[in-house]
């Protein structure tokens, strides 16, 4: 019994010692930008073999070679910290950043990359390139589109590798060059390499395997969101654990994402398709990021007739007006339908043969 | 004579058959829909069944199974669409040696098209025996009616069509039955210089099979758009007064229920397609009581 106090005095003592990092008001005496990833305690380890949703099993198709092992983030009253601790031996590590509105989500148009990559979901609008060699560029993406090269002095950066393939990028990001729009940063770390050697790594895994084809598009449809300033004052949080402010988008275990709302709007009710009429429709959208849309036209009475497209990808909120988007009232041999009423469908998933929702109008064929 | 009408009635269905062989152009306007909310719970497997006013499109020769006098009125909104409607109404009667029924189909789109279908049909037995057996045989003319008002397009145009149909009680447990629609094949033309629309012939025939006064099971096939299509259903009664019923017709499953009490039938029914979502069938009829019973042979 005597020795119940003494331990408790003894748990006491030791809880600061064991307590996780928190942000503080100035970090750079502790978290210097020099590829040494042990300034980083494990509280900032935002992503990690711990993280959930757990690491899809064989997610890295190059083995040893290819895998982001760690992401750290913290931040400060000035900068934001992020840091990646990867197994990358000759191969591109990248940071995506996503702090506000615009943003890209094909990666190409950030230069030339050695595979072609999609982000959903998130648009990521500061990109942190490190290439084989040591280089390692940043770039910000401006309202407009266009990428802007941010120097070493605006954002301080730090690529280290070893002999045996462990690589570690760090930089520091001003918040002023990236203040969070909805109190949230939304950071993605990706790997890629040559053609032929496979499909690469990224943390958060993404929902489904990276195609281990180098040809064949990657699709990063997770991140996590770390909310810096969750009250949306302006200023990030001080004294806050980062990886308890980390969550994964979207979470484990599926990939529906609440709140997609699709709807479908005919320009006319009636056309006449032997007066060379047809009818173009418009699909509105409640939601964000990319969907892929099948659209299938059908009889009344629930025959198919024709399908105008399939999973065609479109970016939304805004999905620009396409060429597909019409009916010239013809079937899928080319005839033009008999007169009646017609039911257009859409349907759409967030992967390719994915049907999470769908939405119908009517329109009439008149002969 | 009841060799001679089984022999009638055999040679009237394979010579429709052969009709039915020919391929036929595809049909929209007016196209086949369950018309009430009974026939779509069973999967619209409805005409070896026929035994209320549905009866004077899906098997006029059924009308000779009814009551002096029954009525029923169904309305549905397919797939949820707020802008296309349909309403089925149905009537029939008897005479001393006739059965009579008149039903109305509308189909809507607001502001935009319109197409109606009044159906006259008329029914008579062949053979009736006192162990329940019966043969009857059913006549109907279809009067259709397009027209279209929306986007700079304002026309109208109608036809006239016909139909046979042929009901069988071989059995006390087991009913056959076999319809002909559109007899013509009339085309409609709403457009000048188009080749407009036919109203295709459609043949359907069926078997329902029933067990004590409990369940019905129904079967049946239609040619339509030159294909055969299945189409299959249960009712379950449960007290007499209460009627659970499922059914599938390819693209569709359908569930429903139905309740009857004092003449007055409620009967609601979904049909669900596998794309386009579900669509929700309420009908309200009555007949008088002694005849509620869809397992009730006429007298």
């Amino acid at each position: 019994m005597k020795s119940r106090p003494a331990l408790l005095a003894l748990l006491v003592f030791l809880a600061p010692a064991a307590s996780p990092a928190t942000t503080d008001d100035d970090l750079s005496r502790r978290v210097a930008i020099d590829g040494r990833l042990d300034d980083y305690a494990p509280d900032e380890w935002i992503l990690d073999a711990t993280t959930a949703p757990a690491e899809l099993p064989n997610d890295s198709r190059w083995g040893g070679d290819a895998d982001v092992r760690r992401v750290a983030a913290t931040w400060d009253n000035d900068r934001l910290y992020l840091a990646v601790d990867a197994a990358a031996r000759d191969a591109t590590v990248m940071l995506l950043v996503a702090y506000g509105a615009g943003g890209v989500r094909r990666l190409e148009a950030a230069g030339p990359l050695r595979r072609a990559i999609t982000c959903e979901g998130f648009a990521p609008n500061l990109l942190v390139v490190a290439a084989p060699g040591g280089r390692v560029d940043v770039a910000r993406v401006d309202a407009g589109g266009a990428l802007q090269t941010l120097s070493e002095g605006e954002i301080p950066r730090a690529w280290k590798a070893s002999p045996t393939g462990a690589v570690a990028l760090e930089v520091a990001i001003p918040w002023t060059l990236a203040p969070p729009a909805d109190g949230r940063v939304r950071v993605l770390a990706v790997i890629t390499g040559d053609t032929g050697s496979g499909a690469g790594d990224a943390a958060p895994d993404p929902t489904a395997l990276l195609p281990a084809n180098p040809a064949a598009r990657a699709t990063l449809d997770r991140h996590a969101a770390v909310a810096a300033d969750a009250d949306a004052d302006g200023s990030p949080d001080l004294g806050v654990s980062p990886r308890a402010a980390t969550t994964v988008l979207p979470p484990g275990g599926s990939r529906a994402r609440t709140g997609v709302s699709l709807g479908l709007r005919l320009e006319r009710r009636a056309f006449a398709p032997d007066l060379g009429e047809e009818v173009h429709f418009e699909i509105d959208a409640d939601a964000d990021g990319r969907v892929y849309v099948t659209c299938t036209v059908y009889s009344v009475s629930g025959r198919p007739v024709r399908t105008l497209y399939e999973d065609d990808a479109r970016d939304l909120p805004a999905p620009a007006p396409s060429s597909l988007d019409v009916w010239n009232g013809r079937d899928r041999a080319g005839a033009i339908v008999p007169g009646g009423v017609y039911v257009v469908n859409v349907t759409w998933g967030e992967a390719r043969g994915e049907r999470s929702g769908s939405a119908n109008a009517s329109v009439a064929v008149v002969r | 004579m009841r060799a001679r009408c089984v022999t009638l009635c055999a040679a009237a269905s394979l010579g429709a058959l052969a009709l039915g062989a020919a391929p036929h152009p595809a049909r929209a306007h007016l196209e086949r829909s369950a018309p009430a909310a009974r026939a779509a719970g069973l999967g619209d497997a409805f005409v070896s069944v026929a035994d209320d006013a549905t009866a004077v499109v899906a098997n006029s020769a059924g009308l000779v199974n009814l009551p002096a006098f029954t009525v029923l009125a169904t309305w549905q909104s397919p797939y949820g669409l707020d802008d296309l409607s349909e309403g089925f109404f149905a009537a029939a009667a008897r005479t001393r040696h006739l059965r009579l029924g008149v039903a109305w189909f509308h189909r809507g789109l607001d502001g935009a098209l319109s197409e109606d279908l009044i159906t006259v049909a008329v029914a008579r037995d062949l053979l009736r025996t006192a162990e329940d057996a019966s043969l009857s045989v059913g006549a109907s003319v279809d009067l259709a009616r397009v027209s279209v008002n929306a986007d700079g397009l304002d026309a109208s145009d109608g036809a006239a069509t016909a139909g046979l149909a042929i009901h069988m009680r071989p059995f006390p447990v087991i009913g056959v039955g076999y319809a002909v629609r559109h007899l013509n094949a009339p085309t409609l033309h709403l457009v000048g210089g188009g080749p407009g629309t036919p109203l295709e012939r459609t043949h359907t025939w069926g078997i329902s099979y029933y067990w004590e006064r409990r369940l019905v099971v129904s079967f049946e096939s239609a040619l339509e758009q030159g294909q055969w299509h299945n189409r299959a259903g249960v009712e379950v009664v449960l007290d007499r007064r209460l009627f659970i019923r499922s059914g599938m017709d390819g693209r569709y499953a359908s569930a429903g229920i139905g309740a009857r009490w004092s003449g007055i039938a409620l009967d609601v029914s979904v049909r669900s397609h596998e794309t386009l979502g579900a669509s929700t069938l309420f009908t309200i009829g009555y007949a008088p009581e002694p005849s509620a019973d869809p397992y009730a042979q006429s007298p």
